[in-house]
């Protein structure tokens, strides 16, 4: 049952909800600006293909294959795994919750929610719809696209909202109610993670019979179709209208399913799952700052207990090691707290895998990216919101433990875990790799150089970018994933070098003519393109790129290796310094 | 501040529970309680930490669903929460808020979400009787906890609930808007709100209560006005419903014997 009116108070919540986010963006202009570069790159991207494509789009040699239509429903269970993971790692239950399901139904709620959600999916992806739109209409002069892409866009999304909002409640529901999902959540979690992904993966690199072809009798593949209709291009009415019911069937069970749900798990109890400590309970075994610690195997020393078979070597000063332990257990107690590097993991775990597949040999690939990849999640897997993740703590922390021992735990933790799993798959990979002994080699110390570079420069991004919102008085939050923005950073400043590095490592060539090109022939033609005063320093890059092409392969190794080892030693020592300095001088009322 | 609304003249209590039980797994949080508040009154339930004061007001607003015995408030049971809801004001310890909102807008959104007539009227007296006359754009992020406990508390009586639960009200408060809290308790009282008011702060319990309840381990150990639970503490120079607070939670098993 639900109170009268209740479709007038749903759009009221979604709209209230909708609008707390986007003044929360709104408030923070770098965020803005990276979200707006976000959804502009895909946009130029489809005006681009649409222009490129406008020849063959218009005679109609360009066809709406099983593949294309596959395609839209591969992407379109990509946005519902994304919306699953958020509302079953950030939002399984409604701010502000006493008010609300005292003021309104639960039906209400979960629906306003569930409108606001939505909302979220339409703004993002309205600027690519609008690109697509008006490139139909003016490339291919199809009319009926005004109406028929924002259509199909917006079904595409809201289906998507809908259908990640049920797995996720889902999710969250299982882990609350049955004691065996609540108790091997983590595992089971990293599970169903893979296997998703790794279907995902497998359609996406569409080999061997089996791609995003497969996928072309899901419905929402069929909004292909509608979305082409009346163009040149020519869909199948019959299943541009059997898409459109359908994805209106689920909108319909999807809000039911959602509602029951929501139902179940805001007013039931949470398992009991013994042995099992609530984030509140755990908490209170912490001493992040004791400068007493017991001696190793002692009775008395809970965390390093229950770390184990992790151990954070008795070396390390006392403050500095509870901080090393209180992040790893933090991480094992705490897993959804992961689960915002699922969609960047599987980005670059695709985009390896697609790699490998193209050659003869995968472990050609698999090697020195193993060395790259790996590294990069060590650093971001413990250190990568170190403000965020104390939560109401902070003000404790703050004053309770310097800046050198607090950053110096975090990195101590990324150590700990990172060194061994670093070092051990990437010598696993080197095995199997088709490469002579020091190539393996250097790809085994690139890994343990790189992992050390990436875990230094992790607590330096989380404190520079952290969540704000985590460490406001009364903001009760228990899990709160690092911003994108700082996992995008941290991505881009280990991954890139380090991908250079293992390419110099396997095969300089190809890391001569990508360094020649990028430092010399783009900016040179770029340069040239721009003309009047920039044209001379044409010259100087065209100089850079024949440089680097001249090189021979030790003499590369040599200079660009030297440059980017002690470059990254420098960024590491720069940025655990600048991390010590800005938590020391932290302030929780500004948040600066 | 909105004019409270009147009860309709009835014999049932505001609220009554028969043998309510609320476990977690072998975890008792309200072990069988037996509760009747009548109309009108402050009630004051006090109790130790961990003693089921806020799961007892969970089940009571719906939130929580019972393991056994059942309740009413305001003559509907709990159990029916489309009944329930417009029949109570809640407010938990932590103040129910949206940081991105101004007062006015989390205001007019409560209101809106209850189809309340003349929200800005109501909206604008509470303001002024719970001086909250604050920059009408400030986003309640940058709210003191004063000013946003005012901001909660006048959300949960803004659509002049039959019961109204508060979940340590001037907890943190400085004096004054404590003083402002407990006097507009005492108002909606006098006015015919039934006040359902758990705290640790005892001399607003001695201040607004007509009754106060004491739980402890899940089990309602004493009830009695607050003088008279004074009286009956056997120690204290000055006895003091603190007195009988430490005497009666300290050995519950016993009161709970002697009835």
């Amino acid at each position: 049952m639900a109170e009268a009116g209740w479709p007038h108070h749903v759009v009221a919540v979604g709209r209230f909800e909708f609008r707390r986010t986007w003044r929360d963006l709104w408030a923070n202009k770098r965020r803005l600006a990276l979200r707006l570069l976000g959804v502009a790159f895909p946009s130029f991207l489809l005006v681009v293909g649409t222009l490129v494509a406008a020849g063959g789009l218009r005679t109609g040699t360009v066809a709406l294959t099983a593949t294309l239509r596959g395609s839209v429903a591969l992407f379109w269970l990509l946005g519902a795994a994304t919306v699953a993971s958020r509302v079953a790692s950030t939002r399984p239950r409604p701010d502000g919750e006493a008010m609300l399901l005292t003021t309104v139904s639960a039906r209400t709620a979960a629906l306003g929610l569930l409108v606001a959600e939505s909302l979220r999916a339409l703004s993002y992806v309205a600027l690519p719809l609008l690109a697509l739109t008006a490139s139909m209409v003016v490339v291919l002069g199809s009319t009926s696209s005004l109406v028929l892409v924002p259509l199909a866009g917006g079904l595409f999304a809201v289906t998507a909202v809908a259908a990640g909002s049920v797995v996720g409640y889902a999710v969250d529901w299982l882990v609350a109610a049955v004691p065996t999902v609540a108790r091997h959540r983590t595992s089971l979690g990293g599970l169903a993670a893979l296997g998703f992904f790794g279907v995902f993966t497998l359609l996406a690199v569409d080999r061997g019979g089996v791609g995003q072809s497969l996928l072309a009798w899901f419905p929402t593949a069929w909004l292909a179709d509608l979305a082409v209709l009346g163009s040149p291009v020519g869909g199948r009415p019959t299943l541009a209208v059997a898409g459109v019911a359908a994805c209106l069937a689920w909108l319909l069970v999807g809000g039911v399913l959602v509602v029951r749900l929501t139902a179940a798990r805001w007013f039931a109890d949470p398992a009991v799952v013994a042995g099992d400590e609530s984030p509140a309970e755990a908490g209170a075994t912490r001493a992040t700052t004791s400068t007493e610690v017991p001696a190793a195997g002692s009775e008395r020393d809970g965390l390093a207990r229950a770390i184990r078979p992790i151990a954070v070597p008795a070396f390390v000063d006392a403050p500095s090691r509870r901080v090393a332990e209180w992040a790893l257990l933090r991480t094992r107690r705490d897993p959804r707290r992961l689960t915002f590097l699922l969609l960047p993991a599987v980005l670059v775990g695709q985009s390896v895998v697609n790699a490998s597949l193209q050659g003869d040999n995968p472990w050609a690939v698999l090697a020195p990216a193993g060395a790259v990849v790996l590294p990069w999640l060590a650093g971001a897997l413990v250190a990568m919101n170190p403000l965020g993740d104390e939560g109401p703590v902070l003000p404790v922390t703050l004053t309770a433990v310097t800046g050198r021992d607090f950053v110096r735990g975090l990195v101590v933790a990324g150590l700990v875990v990172g060194w061994p799993l670093a070092l051990v798959v990437t010598a696993g990979l080197d095995v199997l790799a088709p490469y002579p002994v020091g190539q393996r080699l250097g790809l085994a110390v690139l890994a343990g150089y790189l992992t050390l570079v990436s875990v230094a420069i992790g607590p330096a991004i989380g404190l520079w970018l952290p969540r704000f919102s985590a460490i406001r008085v009364g903001q009760r939050r228990a899990v709160l994933p690092p911003r994108m923005t700082a996992v995008l950073v941290h991505l881009g400043l280990t991954v890139l070098p380090g991908g250079l590095l293992a390419l110099l490592v396997v095969a300089p060539g190809v890391a001569r003519a990508l360094v020649a090109a990028v430092g010399g022939t783009l900016p040179a033609i770029a340069l040239r393109a721009v003309g009047g005063p920039a044209t001379p320093l044409a010259a100087v890059f065209d100089g850079v790129g024949l440089t680097v092409r001249s090189m021979g392969p030790l003499e590369l190794r040599l200079v660009l290796g030297g440059l980017l080892v002690v470059g990254g030693l420098a960024a590491a020592v720069v940025a655990y310094r600048r991390a010590i300095r800005r938590f020391d001088g932290y302030d929780v009322t500004s948040g600066r | 501040m909105p004019s409270p609304h009147q009860p309709s003249p009835s014999d049932r209590p505001a609220i009554e529970t028969r043998a309510l039980t609320k476990r977690f797994g072998d975890h008792v949080a309200v072990d069988g309680l037996d509760l009747t508040v009548e109309a009108g009154t402050v009630y004051g339930f006090l109790g130790p930490n961990g003693a089921g004061k806020t799961t007892t007001m969970r089940l009571l607003t719906s939130l929580t669903r019972p393991t056994g015995g059942d309740a009413t408030v305001a003559g509907v049971p709990v159990t029916d929460r489309d009944a329930l809801r417009p029949r109570i004001g809640y407010l938990p310890e932590a103040p129910p808020l949206y940081d991105q909102a101004t007062a006015v807008e989390q205001l007019t959104y409560v209101a809106g979400l209850r189809d309340l007539p003349d929200p800005a009227a109501r909206i604008e007296s509470g303001l002024a009787v719970l001086d909250l006359d604050a920059d009408p754009a400030k986003r309640l992020g940058a709210f003191s906890k004063g000013m946003r406990q005012k901001v909660a508390f006048l959300q949960a009586v803004l659509h002049e609930p039959e019961v109204l639960f508060l979940d340590e009200p001037t907890a943190g408060l400085d004096p004054r808007a404590a003083r402002t809290i407990r006097e507009t308790i005492s108002r909606l009282a006098d006015d015919g709100t039934t006040v359902f008011l758990s705290t640790h702060v005892l001399s607003v319990v001695e201040a607004v209560a007509d009754v106060v309840g004491i739980l402890a381990d899940g089990r309602l150990v004493a009830e009695d006005t607050p003088s008279a639970l004074t009286r009956r503490a056997a120690s204290g120079e000055t006895r003091t419903l603190e007195d009988a607070f430490l005497e009666l939670t300290t050995e519950p098993s016993a009161e709970a014997a002697d009835g």
